[in-house]
C-alpha cells in the first residue's frame, strides 16, 4: 500500500504551480473577474502545455484542478474536461433546465427536446445556468427523446443558439442561460449508454470540483499564514495570538483530510479503475463533503486573520471566498451527497 | 500513470490474511448485535501475540522484532481492532520503550529488558507526567539525587497508563536542578517493584482505573538504569514521545473504525435508522472518518519512505480525539431518556455512557488539542511562538 504521489506527479505539481503563478498573478486575475472574465490567451497556452492530453489520469488532472483552485486559473478548462468531447476546443456541460435539478437524476428528465429529423437532430428548449458558457465553443446537453434522455453535442455558434449572460457571483466562471430554437445537435450517448456516460461526467465534474476546492482551501490557509506573521499589533505578529493561530491550524488541518479524500477519490474514480459503482460514489461524496468546507471556511478564516483589509475589494481573498461559494452551490448541496452516503451505511 | 496504490502489495496481503486467520481462531465470535466484547486477560493475550510472532513486527530483526515495515504494523492494528482484539498490555513497552532502548540503550540493558519486553514479561508504563507538568512536560520536579553507584529519587507521578499492572518504568526525573529547565533531565528505568515505589489506581472520570499514580519515597536505582547520558534525558523523552506519534495514528484510526460500525449499530437498535437528522449526521461523522484513515494512510508512507513522520501526521492525534467525541456523543443522545440509566439496565451494559465520559480524555491525553495546535501553528505554518 502506498499513497503519495510519484516523483513525475510531485514534478508536474511544481511545474503547474510556478506556470500559474507567473502567468496570473492575483492583480491580472482580479482584472479578469472584474472585466473578460477569463483570459482569451489562455486556452492555446493550456493546450500547448498538454492540459487536454489524453494521456493525463483523472489524479494528474486532480493536481492541475487543485493547483487551478489555488491560482484560480481563468480559463473554461474543468467545464472542458466534464464535459470530456473530444478535440482540444474549450466545452462546458449543460444539464440543469426546469425538468432536471441536480446531475445524479439528469438521466430521467430533461427540458430540452431532440427530434430526429432527416437532416440530423434538432434540440430546442432552455439549459440554466451553464457555467463558462460565455468562454467555451462546444455544449454538451441532455436532451429527451422519444425513447428517453440522450446527450447531445451542440456548437455554441450553431443555429437557433441564444446565450442569456447571467450577472454571477463568482466573475471567473460565469452562468448563462442557453437557449436552443431548433439548433443541429450531434448524438453523443444514446438513451441506453447515457446513464454510465452521465455517471462517469458526475464523478469526474465531483472530483475535480472538490480537488479545485481543496486548491482554493490551500490558498485562504496561505493567506491567512502569510497575513499571522507579518502583521503586528499589540507589539507582536498576531500569528503569536493563540486566537489566531489555533484558527489556522484549524484550516491546515481541514486542508490536510480533504486532502486525502480527494486523492482517494480521484484514484478511486479514475477511468482504468474497475471499482464497484458504489464505492466511487461514496469516495466522491466523501471528497466533495469535506473539500467543500475546507475551502468556504478556510476562506472565512482568512478573511477573519485579516481583519479590516479582508474586508475590502482590493483585497484578493474575496475571489476565492466567491470561487468556494460557487463551489459549494454546484450542483447537488453537501447534505443530498451526505443522503447518499447514509443510503449506503444504513439502507434506504 | 497511477500516483498511488492503494491496495495492499502481494506480501502485504498475505500477511494481512495470515493474520486475519489467526485472529478469527483466537478470538471469541463477534457478538450479532455489534456490542463490544466482554474485557478479555490482557497479559494472557500479550503472550500469545508474541508466541505467534505478532510482537514487535518493525523491531530490527538483530533485537528479536520482524523488521517489518510501519505499513504491516498499520495491518496489524487495523485487524486486530477489526477483530475486536484486546488491547496490547505491553504497548508503552513495545512501541515506546523497546524502540528508545534501541536507539539509546546500553547492550546489557537491552539484554535485559527486550526480549522480555516483545514476551510481555517486562510490562510498561511511562513515568513522565506530574501534578505540576502536564502539557509543560519539562517542569517535572521528582528529583533524582547523586550517591555512590546511583541515584535516591523521590516525587510523584500521575497519569501513568497501565502503572497498575506495570513491571517497570520509563522515569523522567529532574538530576540538575539548576540552569535551563530542558537540560538537568535524566531518563531512568526504574523496577515498579523495587522498595519505595507504591502505585494507586488513578479512578477516573468513567469509574475504571487504566491509569495509575505512582509514588516514589527515596527509590534507589542503579547508575546501569540510566538512558542514555545523565541530564540529557530530555531527548531520549522526545525519541520516545515520537515513537508513539509513529504508527498509533492507524491504531488509532482503526478503533475509531470500530467505534463507528458499533455506532451504527446502535442506530439501528434505538430506532433511529430512518431518522433524517440522524442519518445526516452519520454520514458527516462517516467523511470525517474516512477523512482520518486515509490520512493515517498517507503519514504511513511518508513514514515508510523517510523515516519520519510527516506534518500530515500531526493532524491525525488532534482531529481522531475530536471525531471519536462526536461519535460518542450521538450514541450517547440515540438513546434518549435511557442515557440516564448506567451498569447492568443500561444499553449495552453502559457502553456508550463510559466511552464518552472518557473520550472527553482524549482531547487531554498524548498532548492536548491546544498543544497540538500551537505545535502544527509553530512548526507547520511557521507562526511565532507563543510564549
Amino acid at each position: 500500500m502506498e499513497f503519495g504521489f510519484t516523483e513525475q506527479q510531485r514534478h508536474l505539481r511544481e511545474v503547474t504551480r510556478a506556470y500559474l503563478a507567473e502567468r496570473y498573478p492575483p492583480d491580472r486575475v482580479a482584472a479578469l473577474a472584474d472585466g473578460a472574465g477569463h483570459a482569451p490567451d489562455g486556452w492555446a497556452s493550456l493546450v500547448e502545455l498538454g492540459w487536454r492530453d489524453g494521456d493525463l489520469g483523472l489524479v494528474e488532472q486532480a493536481v492541475l484542478a487543485d493547483e487551478s483552485g489555488y491560482a484560480l486559473h481563468p480559463v473554461p478548462w474543468w467545464s472542458t474536461l466534464c464535459a470530456a468531447l473530444p478535440g482540444t476546443a474549450p466545452a462546458t456541460v449543460a444539464c440543469h433546465d426546469d425538468d432536471c435539478a441536480t446531475l445524479d437524476a439528469a438521466h430521467r428528465a430533461s427540458a430540452v427536446r431532440a427530434v430526429a429529423g432527416p437532416g440530423g437532430w434538432r434540440v430546442s428548449g432552455v439549459k440554466r445556468l451553464v457555467p463558462d458558457l460565455a468562454a467555451v465553443t462546444e455544449v454538451l446537453l441532455t436532451a429527451g427523446t422519444a425513447e428517453g434522455v440522450a446527450l447531445f453535442r451542440v456548437r455554441r455558434d450553431a443555429a437557433g443558439v441564444t446565450v442569456v449572460d447571467r450577472a454571477g457571483l463568482d466573475g471567473l466562471r460565469r452562468p448563462a442561460d442557453l437557449r436552443l430554437a431548433d439548433t443541429p445537435a450531434e448524438p453523443v450517448a444514446g438513451v441506453a449508454g447515457t446513464p454510465a456516460a452521465l455517471r462517469r461526467l458526475r464523478w469526474r465534474a465531483y472530483t475535480l470540483l472538490a480537488a479545485e476546492a481543496l486548491g482554493v482551501a490551500r490558498r485562504a490557509y496561505d493567506l491567512a499564514v502569510a497575513h499571522a506573521r507579518t502583521r503586528t499589533q499589540f507589539g507582536r505578529p498576531i500569528g503569536a495570538f493563540q486566537g489566531v493561530s489555533f484558527r489556522v491550524a484549524d484550516s491546515y488541518v481541514a486542508v490536510e483530510l480533504a486532502h486525502s479524500l480527494v486523492y482517494r477519490a480521484a484514484w478511486l474514480a479514475g477511468p482504468d479503475g474497475d471499482r464497484p459503482d458504489g464505492t466511487v460514489d461514496e469516495a466522491v461524496a466523501a471528497a466533495v463533503v469535506a473539500a467543500r468546507d475546507a475551502a468556504v471556511r478556510g476562506c472565512e478564516h482568512a478573511i477573519q486573520v485579516l481583519g479590516g483589509i479582508g474586508m475590502t475589494w482590493e483585497h484578493p481573498v474575496h475571489r476565492w471566498y466567491r470561487r468556494a461559494l460557487w463551489i459549494r452551490g454546484f450542483d447537488a448541496p453537501s447534505a443530498r451527497h451526505r443522503a447518499g452516503l447514509a443510503r449506503a451505511l444504513l439502507g434506504s | 500513470m497511477s500516483l498511488v496504490d492503494l491496495n495492499d502489495s502481494t506480501e502485504q496481503a498475505a500477511f494481512r490474511a495470515g493474520l486475519r486467520a489467526w485472529l478469527r481462531e483466537r478470538l471469541p465470535e463477534p457478538a450479532p448485535d455489534g456490542a463490544p466484547p466482554d474485557p478479555a486477560d490482557l497479559r494472557d493475550w500479550t503472550k500469545q501475540v508474541h508466541a505467534a510472532g505478532y510482537a514487535g513486527l518493525t523491531w530490527p530483526v538483530a533485537y528479536g522484532g520482524r523488521g517489518l515495515s510501519p505499513v504491516h504494523q498499520g495491518i496489524f492494528a487495523e485487524e486486530c481492532a477489526l477483530a475486536g482484539a484486546p488491547d496490547q498490555l505491553n504497548v508503552i513497552g513495545l512501541n515506546m520503550v523497546g524502540p528508545t532502548l534501541i536507539r539509546y540503550g546500553t547492550p546489557a540493558q537491552q539484554e535485559r529488558h527486550l526480549a522480555a519486553i516483545l514476551a510481555g514479561d517486562h510490562v510498561f508504563c511511562q513515568g513522565f507526567s506530574e501534578p505540576e507538568a502536564g502539557s509543560d512536560l519539562a517542569a517535572v520536579r521528582t528529583a533524582a539525587r547523586r550517591v555512590p553507584g546511583g541515584f535516591v529519587v523521590d516525587g510523584e507521578k500521575l497519569w501513568s497508563s497501565y502503572a497498575p499492572l506495570a513491571d517497570h518504568c520509563l522515569l523522567l526525573a529532574r538530576t540538575g536542578p539548576d540552569g535551563p529547565r530542558h537540560r538537568g533531565l535524566t531518563c531512568f528505568l526504574l523496577d515498579m517493584r523495587a522498595p519505595g515505589v507504591t502505585v494507586r489506581p488513578l479512578r477516573q472520570i468513567n469509574g475504571a482505573a487504566e491509569f495509575g499514580q505512582i509514588l516514589l519515597d527515596g527509590v534507589r536505582i542503579g547508575d546501569d538504569c540510566v538512558v542514555g547520558e545523565v541530564d540529557a534525558g530530555w531527548a531520549v523523552a522526545m525519541t520516545t514521545l515520537a515513537h508513539e506519534r509513529g504508527t498509533f495514528g492507524v491504531t488509532l484510526n482503526a478503533r475509531l473504525s470500530v467505534q463507528f460500525d458499533r455506532l451504527l449499530a446502535t442506530v439501528r437498535a434505538t430506532g433511529h435508522a430512518d431518522d433524517p437528522l440522524v442519518r445526516d449526521e452519520v454520514a458527516q461523522l462517516h467523511v470525517e472518518v474516512q477523512a482520518l484513515r486515509w490520512t493515517g494512510y498517507r503519514a504511513l508512507t511518508g513514514l515508510q519512505r523517510t523515516g519520519e513522520p510527516g506534518p500530515e501526521s500531526a493532524v491525525l492525534k488532534l482531529h481522531w480525539s475530536h471525531v471519536h467525541q462526536r461519535v460518542c456523543d450521538l450514541a450517547v443522545r440515540l438513546l434518549g431518556d435511557r442515557a440516564a440509566l448506567d451498569g447492568p439496565d443500561a444499553f449495552w451494559a453502559g457502553y456508550w455512557q463510559g466511552q464518552l465520559l472518557r473520550s472527553r480524555g482524549n482531547t487531554i491525553e498524548g498532548g492536548t488539542s491546544e498543544i497540538l495546535r500551537g505545535l502544527i501553528a509553530e512548526r507547520v505554518a511557521g507562526l511565532p511562538r507563543w510564549r
